[in-house]
């Protein structure tokens, strides 16, 4: 007579248990190592280990770039983890150095910057969940953007190093503080009606000569390092033609990148419904009405 | 005969199987150690330390119970017992016994009422000082249950708004225990071990003290206040001044206790104000659909028509 529940006592059912025990842990394993191959968990950390005096100094200097000096990242020498008696210089942690750029102010202006432009959006009668989505989505669309910007000018300057791949990154959120300066003072001059007219123009070219001087300033040292420095790993002296390639770059992109990108993100304002870019063009497509 | 339920065996079967299903444990018995201390029922505080090892259950006695449970007291063919350890009668079929050693129904779905009522006071209370092992059991009944009642406010306020609440949780917990694993020291090298040889079950170990369950339970229940707040506008519109203000002062309340919380379970001292301001967007998301969800004083419709 058959065994109603008895089919786990049946030692043929209780190996395939076991194997898909170890196939669910093997598989596991594999994801683990993928991810870490994807985002390398202790460098990203150096970018989160921020201190209160750090974000509020950095914002400032995001927004008032002019009188700061030095730029230049401070170092520090520690003793190299091969024990062969040679120090290997490494550079602060951005809890002690403000000009070490980090990833907490870029991610948390993205994400006041979703939420104000919901929120002025709601506060015009204007609000729907799905206008955090749209939002999300839209920021999200420039942040791609520009990292493909970046990851071609790695190919195109010969950027080897990671770490300098992770200092542009976080260097391109640093806009979102400009362009959430924008949306908040003409929402409060405008009345919510948009970040058009005299105001809006004139603290959005502000913010963006700010942002772009503070790039310049800070990405020289990136993009263009002296030859003992931290990201030079392979103390490679850069070529001339290379140096003039790399600071071409860094010119096109202080300027005129980051003025589509800006200029995109604080054009568009939700007054009829419908994510407008100023100047009338309006976005169709599904929500299109 | 058949036997019905799981019984393993009842007597007439040959010698052979009955050691075969000695051997056996329907349930893998999984109560992890956690790295802080901290266990999270009494049974398992009990009886965890010895499951791991008695996995294949000693005795010849036979060994009925569901899971890996030492010192199994009930042999067969006690009298006034039937075959597998169960009372028989009519009596006992209304009553509530099992077998004998088994944990309490709520134990066993880790339910316990007396941590979800502990936490649920030290988020109200704003001066309570909060242990570090409070978040130890990571249960997410009590989260479940505010975010349910989140929603359902917000439904009799007029919206059917729940799988936006749902998609808001969920991001928000990823993206936080994202944030906040990257901020938080990382771990030595022994906690390491320690958490690695339980397995548990996590795909990217983040080097934290957090992880995706103490964060989303952290969350949850830090919620609290906002749930109050849309209870509140059931009643009146939220959309009004007194509406603006009782929910600033919901977002509030929820960000100081979540900020204390997570200042403590993962380690981060002198950092509060950091950790403060993304869960302060977090739940200003949430209070951004408490008050456009009400049917408000007029002034949205009339601004709709205006436009």
């Amino acid at each position: 007579m058959p065994q109603f529940g008895g089919f786990m006592n049946d030692p043929t059912a209780q190996m395939g248990l076991q194997m898909g025990q170890s196939a669910m842990k093997v598989g596991q394993e594999y994801v683990e190592q993928n991810f870490n191959r994807y985002i390398n968990v202790s460098t990203l950390k150096h970018y989160f280990n921020v201190s209160n005096r750090y974000v509020l100094s950095k914002t400032v200097l995001v927004l008032f770039p002019w009188r700061h000096r030095p730029w230049s990242r401070s170092q520090t020498n520690t003793a190299s983890p091969s024990h062969n008696g040679s120090t290997t210089t490494q550079f602060l942690p951005p809890r002690e150095d403000v000009n070490s750029p980090d990833m907490y102010i870029p991610l948390m202006a993205f994400i006041t910057y979703v939420l104000l432009t919901t929120l002025i959006a709601g506060l015009n009668g204007k609000f729907e969940p799905q206008l955090l989505g749209m939002t999300f989505s839209n920021a999200s669309v420039v942040i791609i953007l520009e990292l493909l910007v970046l990851w071609l000018g790695r190919y195109f300057l010969n950027i080897s190093s990671e770490s300098q791949i992770y200092d542009l990154v976080a260097y391109s959120g640093y806009k979102f503080v400009g362009v959430i300066v924008t949306i908040a003072v003409a929402a409060i001059v405008n009345r919510g009606k948009g970040t058009g007219g005299w105001v809006g123009w004139t603290v959005f070219a502000y913010t963006f000569m700010a942002n772009a001087f503070f790039l310049l300033r800070s990405l020289k040292y990136v993009l263009l390092p002296p030859d003992n420095s931290p990201s030079n790993p392979s103390m490679q002296t850069i070529a001339r033609g290379q140096r003039s390639r790399r600071t071409q770059f860094l010119f096109v992109y202080s300027y005129v990148v980051q003025f589509a990108f800006m200029w995109w993100l604080t054009a568009l304002n939700f007054t009829s419904g419908v994510p407008v870019v100023a100047g009338g063009k309006g976005i169709k497509g599904r929500w299109g009405r | 005969m058949a036997s019905y339920g799981y019984q393993p065996n009842p007597a007439p079967q040959p010698q052979s199987s009955y050691s075969a299903q000695n051997n056996l444990n329907f349930y893998q018995s999984s109560y992890p150690q956690q790295p802080v201390s901290g266990h999270s029922t009494p049974f398992q505080a009990a009886y965890g330390a010895g499951t791991q090892s008695n996995a294949y259950g000693a005795s010849g006695t036979a060994n009925y119970g569901f899971g890996a449970f030492p010192a199994q007291a009930g042999a067969s063919g006690q009298m006034g017992t039937g075959q597998s350890g169960l009372r028989t009668g009519w009596l006992a079929a209304f009553g509530t016994e099992g077998y004998e050693g088994e944990p309490p129904l709520l134990e066993e779905l880790g339910v316990n009422f007396g941590h979800i009522q502990m936490k649920t006071l030290t988020v109200l209370n704003p001066v309570a000082r909060i242990d570090q092992n409070i978040m130890d059991d990571a249960d997410l009944a009590g989260p479940f249950l505010f975010c349910a009642l989140f929603g359902t406010f917000l439904l009799l306020s007029g919206k059917l708004w729940f799988g936006y609440v749902c998609g808001l949780a969920a991001l928000g917990a990823f993206s936080l225990n994202f944030i906040f694993s990257m901020m938080s020291p990382p771990l030595s090298q022994d906690e390491m071990n320690a958490a690695q040889s339980q397995h548990y079950g996590g795909s990217s170990h983040l080097s934290s003290t957090l992880t995706l369950g103490r964060s989303s339970s952290v969350l949850g229940y830090c919620l609290l206040p906002l749930v109050f707040a849309s209870l509140l506008g059931v009643l009146l519109p939220l959309d009004s001044l007194i509406g603006y203000i009782v929910v600033s002062l919901a977002i509030a309340w929820c960000t100081y206790s979540s900020s204390a919380m997570f200042c403590v379970v993962g380690r981060m001292t002198n950092m509060r104000g950091l950790v403060a301001y993304p869960l302060a967007l977090f739940y200003v998301g949430f209070g951004i659909m408490a008050i456009f969800s009400s049917r408000g004083t007029g002034r949205i419709d009339a601004m709709k028509a205006v436009t």
